[in-house]
């Protein structure tokens, strides 16, 4: 081909490769709107998507309302500033408290930040310091900040086999932390126990035994079911 | 993760930021830049284009030829040598020995860089070789050929270097631009050597010291910053002292008690030296950047070389007072000295040099018609008023007597200017002014180079001044249209 | 995600790319010429489709990606032949490398302990240049191998990516930080100043993304600028990059050749450009790889230039989108680095071709012609492609959760 038809044929061809070119990038900006309001609307209907559980308040300390459920994510920071994750309105926690992240089939692993301590299942967990336990919360595990008291509640299909450890309720009852059941006194127990019945699996809370009584012929529950443990 | 979620959004912006800020450099880069870069020599693609564009024509103002393509592919200039050797400045020449020519800086659009593309078909099937565009200047060389005359005429300018720019105050055209020593572009071509560095374009190329010239300024801020010493009157001692230095005035002269107008007509160092201290070098300098001076020029027609006044903080008294008569590393070319006249007589507002009429293309059809663009404002229009008096009362009683003419009014300002060149002293003799007519509104400036001794510029400048003056007034219509 | 926008997309690009080779075949008239007008596009079609089922990877990505490297390939056949035809097998190895990376990005979790081998891999390939490499262009950072050049840095890139996320989200400051100031370590030993800068910046910019520590962050650009004026003044050739960008008419003919010929190329493209296989890319120096953008300013022309430039944008903001939807802080930083290392490299070679700040003497990513910077980016794109396809897993897990 000749360079001169080439030249000619090649600067009429400038205006189709901009055009193109355009279309290109509006098209490409379409999409990318396009998605990002189908993402919106797909989301606004399901404000629990991407939640793991809930932590339930039981203890306020002043300002936190007995009974208020806060959302967890799956990974992310708890504290007072609205920057965090898990926001707790409460002057027991810092700005950021904690990280914590969901470990399947381990539970949601706490840590603390810097200069900061809380206690999970009556454990205290520092930072970076000897803590007592591995700081993994299930459902049902407790977790206390100076007077706040929150109590994890997994959703369903993402429950954990294992059960917390958890301290005797006289010492529980030390520490301020609800106990459990009232006035059954209970032996200690140390170590993993396997939730046995449907029950106790659901409120993550033993049931007291027969044989585990003297002389106490009754059964008794070890607590009250999910829906109701305000006191 | 939420804050996680929102540091990555702002990190996002950032970049958007970021992305934006090249976009808008680059489109600002090659929007004022682009023309200077394609039309640098070492641009290869040029020379391409050059093997299949035939270079369009070059007329001035009145039509004359001034450069065209014959029937062999070289390029011919005006049938005269003097009319060559009057242009070649403006016009540049083929071999680019001239920088910035307009055969050189307007390479764009005389090798058809700018057809469009339903052009470029035509000529495709129609067979024709291609064109570039013709281009009709603002200059009327025969005004460039008189001023080269003027020059050899007078004694006391002949056979010196210099440079004199013409230009129309209220709408920016070049009417001539020369520079001497000059050459002849054909000699050049047939591989003669031309002596002296006649490819320098000293009108727009080289800065000079302006000398008593920027008297104008500093006159000009002397009025906007202490306006009460219009009225006062001075003391002129002849031996002002700054720094253990003496300022001396031209031949020693004590000119006694003057006022502002009559100092500036008889251009007395030692009063202007005192105001350039009383009004300090802050202020002197802010008006003469207001005058364009340390301004980068980016005119779309031409490449003028940058003035400059002196930034250093801290200057002693004796620096800044030799600023106040246009000396102390004070630079400007010839083309932004005629601005500066020019501003005063367009009542304080300076016009962007224009040097393109119009660009045709092959086919006739206009593809660009020039319009005035204003550069700056460089004063108050009462101010102006007030500089346009004492610019007068230059021509009609003091050093620029030799200016003047019966039937024009002529207004001007004479400048001598002492340098060193090569360690060796050399004075400039200047003369910048302009006519107060509405029906010719033309300002001009003039620099000769290495004046003798007790020659100024009243006397060396001045009457080439005239000359031209004379030209205008004899022939109007070549200058208007 | 509806498929009906990436259905246009992706022909809009096949026939942009059909035309613009089939234009240039009709130039060279050779058979490869209309060979490429013919598999380009169907390249484009095919790996749409055909990855996009296997394995879940972002559409618009890979569109944005293909198209990028296609425009590579375009340009480089037009000037240079041989090297298009190289790069066609490098952008295979690159499609390679990118679904390792993705299945890399999904395997990631189960692994422990990985953050230090990572380390001491990453340290292995830098300190190899020094060792066994040549030196080019005043930098020492490519060994040859086989008669292949591979640049050790740019794989570095993808690992300490990684290596920056692994730790930054487990809240561990000494292992990443050792890490980093160890790769500019070895970076500088090499010369290889802009690849230092280029992993400065994400490194820098990661760290305020995982920690939001603006003070210290800040103090961090300090440090890098009072880095780069000492850097100015121990080397010579710094100096004079620096001498050369803001006046490179002075030193024409040797240090600010390079600048000066890409300014002209970008001048005389202006808006509309010179045509594509018209203009005279060739020469400017170094066409091939850093200065690429010069060549498709002056054939394109600025507009174009800019939409490709709204390309990367497209890129960056698809990038960032993918990291905000993660679920975990790893891979959100891991997709955030990606994402900014790419978008950091074109703004420093774009800002260096246009004269916005000294050229460093980074690559185009996707663009340029080179196996290492075409491999290593796809790599980077992979990991993208590997954390929004675990994001698209996290929400149908989600979904499922939310309904039980």
């Amino acid at each position: 081909m000749s360079d001169e038809l080439y030249s000619v044929l090649a600067l009429g061809m400038r205006y189709w490769f901009i055009a193109l070119g355009l279309l290109i990038v509006i098209q490409t900006f379409l999409w990318l709107y396009r998605d990002h309001r189908e993402k919106h609307r797909r989301l606004k209907n399901l404000p629990d998507a991407g939640m793991i559980g809930e932590f339930v308040v039981l203890a306020g300390g002043g300002t936190l309302e007995e009974g208020a459920v806060i959302p967890v994510p799956w990974e992310g920071m708890m504290g007072s500033s609205r920057m965090c994750d898990v926001v707790v309105p409460s002057g027991d926690f810092a700005p950021v408290h904690l990280y914590f992240s969901f470990v399947r089939n381990k539970g949601l692993q706490i840590e603390a930040a810097r200069g900061r301590s809380c206690y999970v299942d009556g454990a205290l967990q520092e930072y970076r310091g000897k803590n007592t336990a591995d700081g993994k919360m299930v459902h049902g595990s407790i977790l206390q900040v100076g007077d706040c008291v929150l109590r994890l509640r997994l959703f369903a299909g993402l429950d954990v086999e294992r059960r917390a450890k958890r301290k005797p309720d006289d010492d529980l009852k030390e520490y301020g932390m609800p106990v459990a059941s009232q006035g059954v006194p209970r032996p200690g127990y140390d170590g993993w126990v396997d939730a046995q019945t449907e029950e106790e699996r659901f409120t993550g809370m033993y049931l007291v035994k027969d044989e585990e009584q003297d002389g106490n012929t009754k059964e008794t529950t070890g607590g009250s079911r999910e829906k109701d443990e305000n006191e | 993760m939420k804050r996680q979620r929102i540091l990555f959004k702002c990190l996002a912006f950032l970049f958007f930021g970021l992305f934006l800020i090249l976009t808008l450099y680059g489109g600002y880069s090659v929007a004022t830049y682009g023309n200077r870069w394609f039309s640098s020599n070492k641009n290869p693609r040029v020379r391409a284009q050059k093997e299949s564009v035939i270079a369009g024509d070059i007329y001035d103002r009145n039509g004359v030829l001034l450069a065209t393509t014959d029937e062999n592919g070289n390029r011919v200039y005006q049938a005269s040598e003097q009319a060559r050797r009057a242009v070649v400045h403006l016009l540049g020449d083929s071999q680019r020995n001239v920088a910035n020519g307009v055969e050189s800086f307007q390479t764009a659009y005389l090798y058809g860089f700018h057809s469009s593309f339903g052009e470029l078909l035509g000529d495709f099937f129609s067979g024709t070789a291609r064109r570039g565009d013709n281009l009709y200047l603002t200059i009327d060389s025969r005004l460039c050929q008189r001023m080269i005359e003027s020059y050899q005429n007078h004694s006391s300018t002949s056979g010196k270097s210099g440079a004199a720019v013409v230009m129309n105050y209220l709408t920016g055209e070049i009417l001539a631009e020369i520079s001497l020593p000059t050459f002849d572009p054909l000699q050049v071509t047939a591989g003669v050597d031309a002596d002296g560095e006649p490819f320098w374009n000293r009108a727009t190329q080289s800065v000079y010291p302006p000398g008593s010239t920027f008297k104008i300024v500093t006159a000009a801020s002397a009025l906007k910053y202490l306006p009460e010493l219009a009225e006062e009157e001075f003391e002129c001692t002849g031996d002002l002292q700054l720094n253990g230095h003496t300022i001396h005035d031209y031949g020693n002269t004590v000119h006694g008690r003057l006022d502002l107008k009559e100092a500036f007509s008889v251009s007395c160092n030692n009063i202007f030296a005192a105001l350039a201290v009383e009004l300090t070098d802050a202020r002197l300098r802010q008006t003469a950047e207001n005058f364009g001076f340390n301004d980068n020029f980016l005119f779309k027609d031409m490449v003028v070389e940058n003035s400059r006044y002196p930034v250093r903080s801290g200057r002693s008294d004796y620096e800044v007072g030799a600023s106040g008569f246009g000396q102390s590393s004070i630079a400007a070319s010839p083309m932004h000295m005629c601005m500066v006249a020019a501003a005063v007589g367009a009542d304080g507002v300076m016009q962007e040099p224009i040097l393109l009429r119009e660009v045709q293309a092959p086919s006739g059809a206009t593809r660009m018609t020039w319009e005035s663009r204003v550069y700056r404002k460089a004063m108050e229009a009462d101010i102006a008023a007030v500089m346009q008096n004492y610019m007068r009362y230059v021509v009609t009683s003091g050093t620029g007597s030799r200016a003047g003419t019966r039937s024009m009014i002529i207004c001007g300002k004479t400048g001598t200017a002492e340098s060193t060149l090569k360690g060796k002293p050399v004075n400039y003799g200047w003369f910048v002014g302009y006519v107060d007519d509405p029906a010719l509104p033309f300002a001009v400036s003039i620099l000769v180079e290495n004046i003798d001794d007790g020659q100024g510029g009243g006397s060396t400048a001045a009457p080439i001044a005239r000359d031209i003056f004379q030209y205008l007034m004899d022939y109007p219509e070549r200058v208007t249209q | 995600m509806s498929k009906k926008p990436g259905g246009r997309l992706t022909v809009m690009v096949m026939l942009f790319y059909f035309t613009a080779f089939l234009l240039l075949a009709l130039r060279n008239a050779v058979w490869q010429g209309y060979a490429l007008a013919l598999c380009v596009p169907a390249a484009i079609w095919g790996g749409t489709h055909v990855l996009g089922k296997c394995f879940h990877i972002d559409t618009l990505l890979f569109s944005l990606t293909n198209f990028l490297c296609a425009l590579g390939i375009l340009i480089l056949y037009d000037t240079n032949p041989v090297l298009a035809y190289h790069q066609v097998v490098y952008y295979g190895v690159g499609l390679v490398g990118m679904v390792i990376c993705i299945y890399f990005m999904r395997a990631f979790r189960t692994i422990r302990h990985l953050g230090f081998v990572m380390i001491a891999v990453s340290f292995a390939f830098l300190a190899l240049p020094l060792l066994i490499g040549r030196e080019t262009y005043g930098a020492k950072n490519w060994i040859y191998f086989h008669g292949v050049s591979i640049q050790p840095s740019e794989f570095v890139k993808i690992l300490l990516i990684l290596i920056l996320a692994w730790f930054m989200s487990r809240r561990q400051f000494i292992p990443w930080f050792l890490c980093a100031v160890g790769c500019l370590l070895f970076l500088m030993l090499q010369k290889d100043l802009g690849t230092a800068l280029l992993y400065y910046g994400v490194s820098l910019l990661l760290f305020f993304a995982s920690t939001a520590n603006l003070p210290l962050t800040l103090l961090g650009l300090l440090g890098g600028g009072g880095a780069a004026v000492m850097g100015y003044r121990m080397f010579a050739h710094v100096k004079k990059r620096v001498a050369i960008w803001r006046n490179p008419w002075s030193d024409y003919e040797n240090a600010g050749y390079q600048i000066v010929q890409s300014l002209m190329a970008l001048a005389s493209g202006s808006l509309l450009g010179v045509g594509l296989g018209l203009g005279s890319p060739t020469t400017i120096p170094v066409y091939e790889t850093d200065f690429i953008f010069s060549v498709i300013c002056e054939q394109f022309g600025l507009i174009f230039g800019v939409c490709v430039l709204l390309i990367y944008v497209a890129v960056i903001w698809r990038g960032t989108t993918i990291a905000m939807a993660s679920r975990h802080s790893f891979q959100g930083l891991a997709a955030m680095g990606a994402t900014m290392m790419i978008g950091l490299q074109t703004f420093i070679i774009i800002g260096g071709v246009i004269k916005l700040i000294p050229l460093t003497g980074i690559t185009m990513p996707f663009v340029s012609s080179g196996g290492s910077s075409l491999v290593s980016n796809m790599c980077l794109t992979g990991l993208i492609q590997g954390v929004a396809s675990l994001n698209e897993d996290d929400l149908e897990e989600d979904l499922r959760l939310t309904e039980m």
